[in-house]
């Protein structure tokens, strides 16, 4: 679940990456934001938490931006109903999602990414995160691995190739997207 | 069947069947070049020849191993000249000719790891190392790994995801470009033997072709006027390369058959004012 | 000649008007029917879209400038936080040869050039836990001499820190025990990957523990 939880932490991240360049320490948005993603999801009982080490990417992260209020409403509006979400899927654990309820989730954060106007994520191997600014900078770098086993990378970046075979096929208009995308997002998010 | 003798009936009726007959010719000809590009292995496999994908694959190789060498006692000179572009090559090509023939995708490393075991005893002799130097354990362990690192670079990932969709959309186009070839055809015959003056019946086959035409050339030019191939972002630029080459030579394709479209209509209105002339003479 | 020119006029208006109008309708029918597919993937792919292109040289930016101050605390505005792949610093053992240029991220980038520390984790004088990993063939290679009490010194743009090592273990890779990235206490860990000096590769990792002895804590973090 490293990677669901990576995706939407970095997709997340992605839709901040619009804010001032420069801005040291963390204010009371971005604490705002914080403690919105330190909060847990209720899944039947269940307690799902975000890793400490995404939490803590995203804090560094935001050391070096000065988040809006405005953009902290709408990131803890998204968070807040991917919370809902995961709690009316009825399901115990986030391994027991579908793949539409996976989709919906990948939704919440595409579309937040959409509505700013903002994003550029990439990722690489099915465990390698990379989240990009569009200004081209690297935000997060992680392969899932807290203990690196060299620092090699053995990355590519299929998830974003896989993605441009969707967009393309989509801007052609041809009758094959629908399902072929859906196998897309659940296998991306997977 | 008064209806049918009223003009603007009539008119109307055509231009449903002109734009009909645009719809079928800009569906088969989107089909016919997904058919030829995305879905056919030589597209893919000729891509990656024309753009330094093997060269940059072979360096993005190297960079990895040599990482996990600086964690494993070698000199970084031991992987300079180690990855084999000719192995690459035909192992990327093995893997591409499965994914497109629906055969299981795997990588065979066993022509890497004998050739990275036969360096390693080289190293060893050269270097005078022996066995209280290392343990068989982590160096099986290390060849291990940069077997992965080789497998999963030569891999185009997220291919054995799409491979099933692939096979199966690459039946169902050429059943798409069949139906949507035939239903343009019957229109096309319907347009000729129902009027009377070939100069209408070229006229409404005009429209048909030119609105296909239109259609098509507004995608590629929306594409490469906005330059979102160069914003793609990928972080390998072997992938880089090779994705949006292929994204530019679909595209391009898409604006040939446009152009092409285009021409034939220019062509059509041409023929048209020669019919009509005849007819007014 | 005013007729002909006027049929030459509705002639050139058919051919031009009717294909325009026929491909708008076109346009509207598909985007209408494939709405809902082309804004996902349209969405989907707007987050694969830089306004930068990728660069992918192997250089990295330096933003470490060393400095004198040694005083006990430093505003988090007086600091520019360092982002991926950036070198922020130095981190040295002179006992035992280990010297470092220091970045934050522990990807290829920084571990090819230096050692790195994991972006989940945090810079000096945070006053939390950061992880330092380097490879064992090259920079962190003089871990392997390090005993308890040896001195690590990080210098960074903002300040210049002391860590005092209170032990040295060693770890498997996928050991939970090895970090704590919820320490409230300043505590530095460098690690490589073990045995050293060998053939080969295993799991193991050799993990150097320190805590702060010296140096400026950042203040102000938090509104």
């Amino acid at each position: 679940m490293k990677k669901l939880f990576s995706i939407i932490i970095s997709a997340l991240i992605v839709c901040l990456s619009c804010a001032g360049a420069f801005a040291a320490g963390i204010n009371s948005s971005e604490s705002s934001v914080l403690s919105s993603m330190r909060t847990p999801a209720n899944m039947k009982g269940n307690s799902v938490y975000v890793p400490s080490s995404y939490i803590n990417q995203a804090e560094a992260y935001f050391n070096t931006i000065d988040m809006t209020s405005a953009q902290a409403g709408k990131i803890n509006g998204i968070i807040s109903q991917g919370r809902s979400f995961l709690q009316s899927t009825g399901k115990s654990s986030l391994k027991e999602l579908s793949a539409s309820e996976r989709k919906t989730l990948m939704g919440y954060a595409s579309s937040a990414a959409a509505v700013l106007n903002l994003s550029a994520a990439a990722g690489s191997d099915a465990e390698d995160i990379k989240v990009i600014s569009k200004d081209g900078e690297v935000i997060v770098d992680d392969s899932g691995n807290i203990i690196k086993t060299t620092g090699a990378q053995q990355s590519v970046a299929p998830y974003v190739a896989v993605s441009v075979f969707a967009v393309l096929l989509s801007f052609a208009g041809a009758g094959v997207i629908y399902s072929r995308k859906k196998s897309f997002v659940y296998e991306e998010i997977k | 069947m008064k209806i049918f003798k009223n003009k603007t009936f009539i008119s109307v009726l055509y231009l449903i069947l002109a734009f009909s007959l645009g719809f079928c010719i800009f569906a088969c000809s989107v089909f016919s070049t997904l058919r030829f590009t995305l879905f056919n292995s030589g597209f893919l496999s000729d891509t990656l020849n024309q753009t330094d994908y093997y060269t940059d694959l072979c360096d993005e190789i190297t960079d990895s191993l040599m990482d996990i060498g600086d964690a494993s006692g070698l000199d970084k000179s031991f992987f300079e000249d180690f990855v084999d572009e000719v192995l690459v090559r035909k192992d990327v090509q093995s893997y591409v000719d499965a994914f497109y023939s629906g055969s299981k995708l795997e990588v065979d490393s066993s022509n890497f790891e004998d050739a990275l075991r036969t360096a390693l005893e080289q190293y060893e002799d050269e270097n005078g190392l022996d066995e209280s130097d290392f343990s068989e354990e982590n160096v099986d362990y290390f060849v291990e790994e940069a077997s992965k690192i080789y497998v999963q670079n030569v891999e185009i990932n997220y291919f054995p995801m799409i491979q099933k969709t692939v096979m199966k959309y690459t039946s169902k186009l050429n059943v798409y470009i069949t139906v949507t070839a035939i239903i343009t055809l019957a229109i096309l015959l319907i347009l000729i033997f129902t009027n009377k003056w070939k100069h209408i019946a070229v006229r409404y086959i005009y429209y048909g072709t030119a609105s296909a035409g239109l259609f098509m050339l507004i995608i590629p030019t929306a594409v490469f006027l906005s330059g979102v191939i160069n914003k793609i972002t990928i972080l390998t630029r072997s992938l880089n390369d090779m994705y949006t080459a292929c994204i530019q030579s679909v595209f391009m394709v898409i604006l040939i058959v446009a152009v092409v479209l285009i021409v034939i209509s220019a062509m059509l209105w041409i023929l048209h004012n020669i019919l009509r002339k005849r007819v007014s003479n | 000649m005013k007729k002909s020119s006027k049929k030459i006029d509705k002639n050139i208006k058919k051919f031009i008007i009717v294909p325009i109008v026929m491909c708008i309708v076109m346009c509207i029918f598909t985007a209408a029917v494939f709405y809902p597919n082309i804004s996902f993937a349209v969405s989907i792919g707007n987050m694969f879209l830089s306004d930068k292109q990728v660069d992918y040289s192997k250089s990295y930016e330096n933003i470490f400038v060393p400095t004198d101050n040694n005083s006990d605390t430093i505003d988090a505005s007086e600091i520019e936080f360092p982002s991926i792949n950036k070198q922020f610093g130095e981190i040295r053992i002179d006992k035992r040869n280990v010297y470092a240029k220091l970045f934050f991220g522990d990807g290829s980038v920084p571990l090819r050039n230096g050692a790195g520390v994991y972006a989940g984790s945090f810079i000096p004088g945070y006053g939390k836990t950061i992880l330092v990993a380097g490879h064992n063939n090259t920079y962190f290679n003089g871990l392997k001499n390090v005993k308890k009490g040896d001195v690590v010194k990080v210098s960074t743009s903002y300040g210049n820190y002391e860590y005092k090592v209170t032990s040295t273990k060693i770890h498997n890779a996928d050991s939970k025990k090895s970090y704590d990235l919820k320490a409230d206490k300043e505590n530095l860990i460098l690690y490589t990957c073990y045995p050293f000096d060998e053939l080969g590769l295993t799991e193991k990792r050799f993990f150097v523990y320190a805590d702060k002895i010296s140096g400026p804590q950042i203040v102000g973090l938090y509104d």
